[in-house]
């Protein structure tokens, strides 16, 4: 007695028709390629062949420093007096444990005179002209990380920490002038 | 008998072919990609619900950002506001499948468009989300527990060409993969440095403060290489049938931990429903997903019956 095989499952891909079937495995043979090329490209340096948004996926957590970053900023009116907490006035959002959007900005001067530009436009917008921030500072603070605490800025001694000004007492009519709206 | 080089390369052949459109056109359930979709769009809904506080900040002229690409944020306000409204609206809808593929189509556009205005706040996770929903977006997925189905609006399929979730399958099992080639090459790595650091950064979640103050160096170094080893090897264990149970039990327990310990967004919870819905055979994870909800069997098949019974004879 011949042994009977059904091939009802085996064979439901037929419905499928030979076009699509061709197209979609093209597609699926180019999509694994750029993948695989740009995955391996990456590490080895040459970052121009891995390509958006794949190589996006694969860089979480991939290093740390140890080092809680704090960024702050502070801003001068033209009487001398000092400016309302700039920070806490224009980013709310909470990208992460005491870490506003301000503190995830890319430390670089093109970025930190963008970040000026804006904090002085902003405020001088709706500021009285004899209440309008003349100067901005923009200054980075950092402290080694301890294992079982969480610690904020004013609760490290200043001995732990180390700090880098990116704008010291930078010119808003300059930052303004120098950064396109 | 005499063999034949020729037959038997065109049987090779032949198989080889066979073998690689059974593997991606076959017909199989559509009820793990359709339960997929809902919990992928509803994850969307839930952070469009935490970003809209914030939507002024995020995404309107009035909140910095950085003007890397063509796009930048010209909104007011008040649109910024609205446009993540629209974005909870039509996730939400595509989640329970009403007009599914519109809003599926309008979900994807909103979610880019928000990704690509937000750039200092971009997360790993937004990326993924965007192949995932342009992946649904073409699949059959809408066919199944979607409200279309139930008021009638499109024909109910309990089967689809399997395409759509190999596609997703590959996209998941190349991230972790990946992750784990950058972690390997990463010296940080091997030595548990970036685990500890992660555990008392400012990702860390107050579990993960706490677990970082007693853990050992062993366990610390035994959890960075762990990593790097799970990430390289499970996309195998996912794609190979005798020890899937085994990989998506892995990525459960991996991601479950990431959840406790740190507090990164919706990641865990996205790649959780990857590793739940899209890697066991379609089929099978059917029979266990009707048996778990049969209602939507029963229900469906009420209201097919109502349709009938109101539906006027035919004349002849």
């Amino acid at each position: 007695m011949g042994k009977t095989v059904s091939h009802t499952a085996d064979q439901s891909w037929k419905k499928v028709k030979l076009p699509v079937r061709l197209a979609a495995s093209i597609g699926f043979v180019i999509w694994l390629y750029v993948i695989v090329s740009g995955g391996f490209a990456w590490p080895s340096g040459l970052m121009q062949y891995s390509y958006w948004p794949w190589n996006q996926s694969w860089f979480m957590f991939y290093r740390s420093s140890g080092k809680h970053y704090f960024m702050q900023a502070k801003g001068t009116l033209a009487d001398g007096s000092a400016a309302p907490p700039l920070v806490d006035m224009y980013f709310k959002f909470p990208a992460a444990f005491h870490s506003s959007r301000f503190n995830e900005v890319i430390r670089d001067d093109w970025h930190m005179r963008q970040l000026g530009a804006y904090m002085c436009r902003k405020y001088n917008r709706d500021a009285p002209y004899a209440a309008r921030m003349a100067t901005i500072s923009i200054w980075d603070t950092w402290w080694d990380d301890k294992r079982g605490l969480r610690r904020y800025e004013h609760e490290i001694p200043a001995a732990e920490k180390a700090s880098w000004n990116y704008l010291t007492d930078e010119p808003c009519s300059k930052l303004e002038a120098e950064v396109p709206q | 008998m005499e063999f034949s080089v020729r037959n038997w390369s065109r049987g090779r052949l032949t198989a080889s072919y066979e073998a690689w459109n059974r593997y991606f056109f076959s017909e199989m359930a559509l009820d793990s990609l359709a339960l997929y979709r809902v919990f992928v769009c509803f994850v969307v809904f839930l952070e469009s619900l935490s970003w809209l506080p914030y939507a002024e900040e995020l995404f309107s002229i009035e909140g910095f950002h950085i003007r890397y690409s063509f796009f930048s944020a010209q909104m007011s306000p008040l649109e910024a506001k609205a446009f993540v409204i629209l974005l909870g609206v039509c996730s939400l809808s595509a989640a329970i499948g009403y007009y599914t593929r519109l809003n599926l189509a309008l979900t994807l556009l909103c979610y880019a468009f928000l990704h690509s205005v937000d750039f200092i706040n971009e997360k790993a996770v937004e990326t993924i989300v965007l192949v995932v929903l342009s992946v649904l977006l073409f699949s059959p997925c809408n066919r199944l527990y979607s409200l279309d189905v139930y008021l009638g609006r499109l024909e109910r399929r309990e089967k689809g060409s399997v395409f759509f979730q190999r596609l997703l399958q590959w996209e998941f099992v190349q991230i972790y993969f990946f992750c784990g080639v950058t972690k390997m090459m990463t010296p940080e790595w091997p030595t548990g440095k970036v685990i500890i650091d992660s555990l008392t950064g400012r990702w860390a979640s107050d579990a993960g403060i706490w677990l970082s103050a007693w853990i050992p160096e062993w366990a610390v170094r035994g959890a960075g290489f762990g990593t790097i080893i799970f990430e390289l090897f499970v996309g195998a264990l996912l794609l190979t049938r005798p020890l899937r149970w085994l990989g998506v039990l892995l990525c459960l327990g991996f991601h479950l931990g990431i959840e406790i310990f740190l507090d990164i967004g919706s990641l865990g919870r996205q790649f959780m429903a990857a590793d739940i819905f899209l890697f066991f055979n379609p089929d099978r994870s059917a029979v266990f997903i009707r048996a778990l909800l049969p209602w939507s069997r029963r229900s469906i098949h009420r209201v097919r019956e109502k349709a009938r019974g109101l539906r006027p004879a035919a004349s002849n």
